[in-house]
């Protein structure tokens, strides 16, 4: 079997540039049979079975060169620093790095953050109870609450936080439709970024606290890691902190919005909290897909590939695979999910900050459901369809429980 | 003395990062974590076991002495 022989679709069309809703009812017919298409991007994986499979297996890697390639990034400090990149390493220097911030990362490092995290949110809410009639939802609570958390990570001051979510965005761009421009954006962002880093490192190390940057920086001194090691893990995770969360936070509002018999079972019922998070991460992704190539050629499901392929796992895809999450387009916070869906892979580069992110997106939601009584949708806009999504406006007109 | 690896599969969440240590643990068909050796880990694997251990996300995987 050849590319060439498989069905193709255009991941530019209307159908997959409108939303998680039409893409699915357009990709549904290819998820039965070999779960793969092709596109003008690369193979797709369609099916939740398959892009598991990829996902997990070692003999692919995150694709990092092709998409630094396919952007016009050949050297520089993005180059740098997405090459030395945590999701970029493999055996002893990705566990190396990732075993020394592992601390953090936990169900239990993640909880230390919670009650911060519950004074934030519900105090952001409060403080724009006037705007209520069109709120401004993505500035003053879903891009500045893990912009913040981060800067509470690492031991910055809180107003770096606008810094923060703007580097966010822009590096997140390496997993944007490649756009002209978007290779000066991402190499400038990751000049500041490793630049900044660097320097709250020192901060760090002159004057050390709690956190996790002190913490790599003590580890660095010991010569059990080094400098490459710790931004691999910092860089990474400032990348990763704002973008992907806020655009989640806004995406499960906007589901809840439209499936109002959920909204009232979740304020009925707040302890349904966790499991709401994982259905809406299930059925309304961020990430609408990731990226895999092989680290040699080989054989996969039929197809020669070569690292010069890449392969998009649509996590929008799996995560709506009737054969998994039967009546897939239906949002229903009970639901029993069984396997887990595909936001945050799996394996050994598993989402670094997935226990933050969903402690996060839970504390948007109780706090949402304990103020406010009803609300709607103002205004919703997200670039980067079918690949990461970047929140552009998300305004909410809310109707407050009375005090 | 010997170590041996016990795991609390209601709190697994499918992250597999612990599929690092591909001797000792895979996910079933569920996602759900398998522990693939009964009995104590060997001398030479238990640092790759123990990264394992730790880096869970959930927390669901220990290593008891006994």
């Amino acid at each position: 079997m050849t590319t060439d022989t498989l069905p193709s679709i255009d991941w530019m069309s209307e159908d997959f540039q409108t939303d998680v809703a039409r893409a699915c009812e357009a990709i549904a017919p290819y998820q039965t049979g070999s779960g793969l298409v092709r596109s003008s991007r690369g193979i797709e994986i369609v099916n939740y079975d398959l892009a598991l499979k990829i996902v997990r297996d070692p003999k692919f890697s995150l694709a990092m060169p092709a998409r630094l390639r396919t952007i016009g990034i050949t050297d520089g400090a993005a180059a740098h620093s997405f090459m030395n990149f945590l999701f970029s390493r493999e055996g002893a220097d990705h566990l190396r790095a990732r075993r020394a911030c592992t601390p953090w990362f936990t169900a239990s490092g993640a909880e230390k953050l919670r009650q911060q995290t519950r004074e934030w949110v519900e105090q952001w809410m409060d403080e724009n109870r006037s705007n209520y009639g069109d709120l401004d939802f993505l500035a003053k609570v879903s891009n500045r609450l893990p912009s913040t958390l981060f800067c509470l990570m690492i031991g910055a001051p809180f107003s770096d936080a606008e810094f923060i979510q703007h580097m966010s965005e822009e590096l997140m761009l390496l997993t944007a439709p490649p756009m002209p421009g978007n290779a000066e954006r991402i190499e400038d962002a990751a000049a500041k970024t490793r630049a900044y880093l660097l320097d709250q490192a020192e901060k760090r190390r002159q004057d050390p606290g709690d956190d996790l940057l002190s913490h790599m920086v003590r580890v660095r001194d010991t010569g059990e890691i080094d400098d490459d090691d710790v931004l691999a893990v910092v860089f990474n995770a400032l990348v990763g902190s704002t973008d992907t969360t806020s655009s989640q936070i806004c995406l499960n509002l906007e589901a809840l919005a439209a499936n109002p018999d959920q909204w009232e079972l979740l304020k009925k019922e707040p302890s349904l909290v966790s499991n709401a998070v994982m259905e809406l991460v299930r059925y309304n992704p961020g990430a609408w897909s990731v990226q895999r190539s092989p680290y040699e050629p080989m054989e996969f499901e039929g197809l020669y590939i070569t690292p010069e392929d890449t392969l998009f796992p649509c996590v929008f895809a799996g995560n709506n695979d009737a054969s998994v999450y039967p009546d897939p387009r239906k949002l229903d916070i009970t639901r029993e999910l069984g396997s887990s869906p595909l936001n945050f892979g799996t394996g050994r580069h598993g989402c670094l900050g997935r226990m933050i992110t969903l402690m996060e997106q839970e504390e948007v939601l109780l706090a949402a459901a304990k103020k406010w009584k009803s609300f709607s949708v103002v205004d919703s806009n997200f670039s980067g369809k079918m690949f990461s999504t970047t929140p552009t406006s998300f305004r909410l007109s809310v109707v407050p429980e009375s005090e | 003395m010997g170590t041996r690896i016990s795991a609390e599969k209601s709190k697994c969440i499918g992250a597999g990062l612990c599929t690092i240590a591909a001797e000792h643990f895979d996910l079933d068909g569920s996602g759900k974590v398998v522990v693939l050796q009964e009995g104590d880990v060997e001398a030479g694997d238990l640092s790759l076991v123990s990264d394992a251990v730790s880096m869970c996300p959930a927390e669901a995987l220990h290593l008891n002495q006994h």
